[in-house]
């Protein structure tokens, strides 16, 4: 579904991605980790046409992102900073998403997952940045897509919120669903990712399970096999 | 291309820098037309308020907008809509809006005042006409500016820049010219000059429909004595033709191999 072939990038003089090949196929939950400014947003941006790589394609579904923009329509992507139109009230929000991509197949179950039918008729102004974050999630959920690509899912989410979310990716990878994310909650990649893709400097330094990961490590969980695997990689670069 | 343009549009419609742009013109045509009385007066007075004021406060508001929607932009274009629909829709609502509440808060004062009965019927055309034309031209400079750079301030500072020189500097500059090459022919560099500025051929356009020549400036008058009237006509419309177009097709070329 997902083909990633010689993936480079630079920002100016700055290596952002090098050499990236990644290919996913099966249905599950795929997680990318790394510390800041490790190329995981930029990879998400590059399958989103919204960074255009230096080398190297991506393709979904046999079409590259770069030919046109109709793959879209089978990936639902969510972008790490909610920010919208500050005029704009919710509901015209998600009708403004239903605009520009179709009628969404799920919205009123998703908007009563988390809690937002209180807030359709408030400006954007006026919401906290959690309940952004829920109508972020929103307009990327709504929608039944083959393909997810959530950046940051988590972020500035309530506990309560984080829980449904999670059992909501689990019910979709059931259903057959890929869905790639980034995120710096452990937790959440212990519980639900079936494979990691561990960026460092650009380039995808582990590939594996979780359990592969902690055993490589010999940690007890995944905070610790990360933190292993970093503080390794800072000797490394000291020797 | 609509979907993007009837969203931004509404955005801009409700906000209330726009509202107070129009309220702003409102005020102003009202007072003056109640102070002056005398239509043609009027429309000499508000040909500065067209000339310096819509540029000024079509390129700040625009560069205002222009950042805001810089905020958001990469939610709009992960849906399948291609980059140069989006980037047009945005330019096209920004340039209505400025266009609607200019022309309401200019035309509506002038329209009570039983303006269409009288001899200044169409200069109160070309005067509104020229309005327009330099709100969609500074629109689209807003837009360029806004896309070629990421700084905020740095932006807003070259948005200010440019108004500056187009109004100011450049009627410096030619005077400094005239007088420094006072015997040499000046009208080929006069005739370029002149379509170098689009607010200098809102002057020409306006100033040789009032019947006020002595209002011409430098390169009104060269442009009149060459070309002649029509001939000046369809110079100026030639260079609001590259204006419309030329920051256009900077924004839309920017854009379209920019991140997001």
């Amino acid at each position: 579904m997902i083909e990633i072939k010689q993936l480079h990038k630079a920002y100016r003089h700055r290596q952002v991605l090098h050499c990236i090949d990644m290919t996913i196929k099966k249905a599950g939950i795929y997680a990318i980790l790394g510390p800041n400014g490790s190329g995981k947003t930029t990879l998400l941006k590059i399958c989103m046409g919204l960074v255009l790589p230096d080398n190297g394609d991506v393709y979904i579904n046999h079409e590259s992102v770069r030919a046109s923009n109709q793959y879209r329509k089978l990936v639902s992507y969510l972008p790490q900073i909610a920010r919208f139109p500050d005029n704009l009230k919710v509901q015209e929000l998600l009708r403004l998403t239903e605009l520009l991509r179709g009628k969404a197949q799920r919205k009123e179950a998703i908007i009563e997952m988390f809690g937002l039918a209180p807030y359709l008729q408030q400006s954007f102004r006026n919401l906290s940045g959690g309940t952004q974050q829920k109508v972020n999630l929103t307009t990327c959920l709504m929608y039944d897509a083959p393909l997810f690509l959530l950046d940051e899912p988590t972020a500035a989410l309530d506990p309560v919120s984080q829980l449904r979310l999670k059992e909501f990716l689990l019910k979709e990878k059931q259903r057959g669903k890929i869905i790639v994310l980034t995120t710096h909650v452990p937790h959440l990649v212990q519980t639900v990712a079936d494979e990691i893709y561990f960026l460092l400097s650009g380039k995808i330094h582990f590939h594996g399970t979780v359990d592969q990961l902690v055993d490589a490590y010999q940690a007890s969980d995944i905070e610790e096999a990360i933190a292993k695997l970093l503080m390794h990689q800072q000797e490394k670069i000291k020797v | 291309m609509r979907k993007v343009m009837q969203y931004g549009f509404m955005d801009l419609l409700r906000s209330k820098w726009m509202i107070g742009y129009g309220a702003i013109f409102f005020c102003i045509t009202s007072v003056m037309i109640y102070l002056i009385g005398d239509f043609t007066k009027v429309i000499i007075s508000m040909m500065y308020l067209v000339l310096y004021l819509i540029p000024l406060l079509s390129i700040v508001l625009g560069i205002m907008y222009g950042y805001q929607i810089r905020e958001y932009i990469a939610w709009v274009l992960s849906h399948p809509i291609s980059r140069r629909q989006v980037f047009m829709g945005y330019y096209l609502s920004l340039a209505l809006v400025l266009v609607i509440y200019f022309a309401a808060g200019m035309g509506i004062p002038f329209l009570f005042a039983g303006i269409f009965s009288t001899g200044s019927a169409s200069a109160f055309g070309i005067l509104l006409g020229s309005g327009v034309v330099l709100s969609v031209i500074f629109s689209g400079m807003a837009m360029w500016v806004v896309f070629a750079n990421d700084n905020k301030l740095l932006g807003l500072g070259k948005g200010l820049l440019i108004w500056l020189v187009m109004t100011i500097l450049y009627d410096a500059f030619f005077l400094i010219a005239v007088i420094a090459f006072e015997d040499y022919p000046l009208e080929t560099f006069a005739l370029i000059a002149s379509i170098l500025n689009p607010i200098d051929l809102s002057r020409i356009l306006l100033i040789s429909n009032l019947d006020i020549s002595a209002l011409l400036g430098y390169t009104g008058a060269i442009i009149q004595s060459v070309l002649g009237t029509s001939g000046g006509m369809v110079w100026v419309l030639a260079g609001y033709i590259i204006w419309l177009i030329f920051p256009l097709w900077r924004y839309l070329r920017i854009t379209s191999k920019k991140d997001f």
